[in-house]
């Protein structure tokens, strides 16, 4: 009988403290949803024997060599609706998609409309800062990475 | 499969519950990191998911990933509950119930998901919690009644034992001992049954989506009703050819 006290005790505790952290906490989805501008891109990590000299590359180059065959290339600004939309904005075009965000809220996949699908891996995600890994083996194999600063 | 207990257990008794654990275990983790990018089987991954959040101060994904790897040291708990308390009453019972309740978790993330899912990061995460303590509960029970010889959720344990075994053949005295081979072949079983079931269901799922779970669920049906249908079919034909029943409660302990 004491036993089953403490198991149920502990348990509970523990049950408990769980539930209070994910009250007490806003959830990836809430801290995504808003405007972002894209602040820069750059090369987190290279393939070596590709022999490219990526620390002296700007964020302009970068884009351009990482980022021409995805979609989000012309956005300059993503807006997360609070409706699983993403208006992404760049110059005079505005492209809607979906995001979701999956896993322990370390994935945010974006589905176009016309069935594409591009996942992002999210390195950081604060209020005022945002940073998404994703693959790249556009020319040069690596890791890409997209900062962004709340509007 | 699960009526035996611990040294009563033959090889054969325990490669047959590995093959078909592995293969549905197998079949769950492809699944939850097709759909939910996250495993459910191994929580190896976790315990080091868990320690980066922590360095980086992210008190949401803590929360979130401490909940799965308590809900597999929960499934285990419960299962080995149910085993240690119900074996003198019904040791198939007792045996039979946490791959019951596993079914049931696996059907309801089937069914939700089919009917219901809005793909959000709520739903992945109760959805996964559910399937994380599936496993627990499955890990729990194959260890449990096996003496730890099978367990089948993960291969960590597996591909070491296999390492250290395959070593140990290269003496003849090894080689040529029954029980190792045994052991080879049982752990052999898992990690093929494992990838098997990993791979299969990585291609069915892309054409029948949820509803893969449904097929988990048969896998794991198959493994009670093995030894129902055995026990059955023994009490039938001591009740018809000797005309001096067999208790079923007698035999079902």
């Amino acid at each position: 009988m004491k036993f089953t006290i403490l198991y149920m005790t502990a348990f509970m505790l523990v049950i408990l403290s769980f539930l209070l952290i994910l009250q007490s906490r806003p959830s990836p989805e809430a801290i995504i949803s808003g405007e972002w501008a894209e602040v820069s891109w750059k090369y987190e990590k290279i393939n070596a024997t590709d022999n490219l000299d990526f620390k002296n590359y700007d964020s302009e180059q970068v884009k351009n060599l990482l980022g021409k065959d995805l979609v989000i290339y012309e956005a300059e600004k993503w807006e997360f609706l609070p409706d699983g939309k993403l208006k992404l904005i760049g110059g005079e075009t505005i492209r809607i998609a979906d995001w979701r965000i999956k896993g322990r809220g370390h994935i945010l996949q974006i589905r176009y409309l016309d069935g594409l699908q591009e996942n992002y891996n999210i390195f950081h995600l604060k209020h005022r800062k945002m940073v998404l890994n994703f693959d790249a083996d556009a020319k040069v194999r690596g890791i890409g990475q997209l900062t962004f600063t709340r509007i | 499969m699960l009526r035996k207990y611990s040294n009563s257990r033959t090889l054969k008794d325990n490669v047959k519950l590995g093959a078909l654990t592995a293969f549905s275990a197998g079949m769950v983790n492809i699944a939850s990191l097709m759909i939910f990018f996250s495993f459910s089987s191994n929580v190896t991954g976790h315990y080091t998911i868990l320690a980066s959040e922590i360095i980086l101060g992210n008190y949401y994904q803590i929360a979130v990933v401490f909940g799965w790897i308590f809900l597999f040291f929960f499934g285990g708990f419960v299962s080995n509950m149910i085993v240690i308390h119900f074996n003198n009453k019904s040791k198939y019972l007792a045996h039979a119930t946490p791959v019951a309740i596993e079914i049931i978790c696996l059907l309801t993330v089937g069914f939700y998901g089919q009917y219901f899912y809005q793909d959000t990061l709520a739903e992945t995460e109760i959805l996964l919690s559910l399937m994380v303590f599936a496993m627990g509960l499955q890990n729990g029970l194959t260890a449990s009644i096996s003496n730890s010889a099978v367990k089948t959720t993960h291969l960590t344990g597996t591909t070491t034992d296999l390492g250290v075994l395959f070593a140990m053949f290269t003496k003849s005295k090894y080689r040529n001992n029954k029980e190792l081979r045994g052991k080879a072949l049982l752990l052999s079983t898992i990690a093929s049954a494992y990838i098997s079931g990993a791979v299969s269901a990585g291609f069915v799922y892309a054409h029948i989506g949820f509803r893969l779970f449904y097929i988990v669920s048969i896998f794991l049906v198959i493994v009670i009703f093995y030894d129902f249908y055995k026990i059955s079919f023994r009490r039938y034909v001591s009740l018809h050819r000797f005309k001096k029943p067999v208790a079923l409660k007698r035999e079902l302990r």
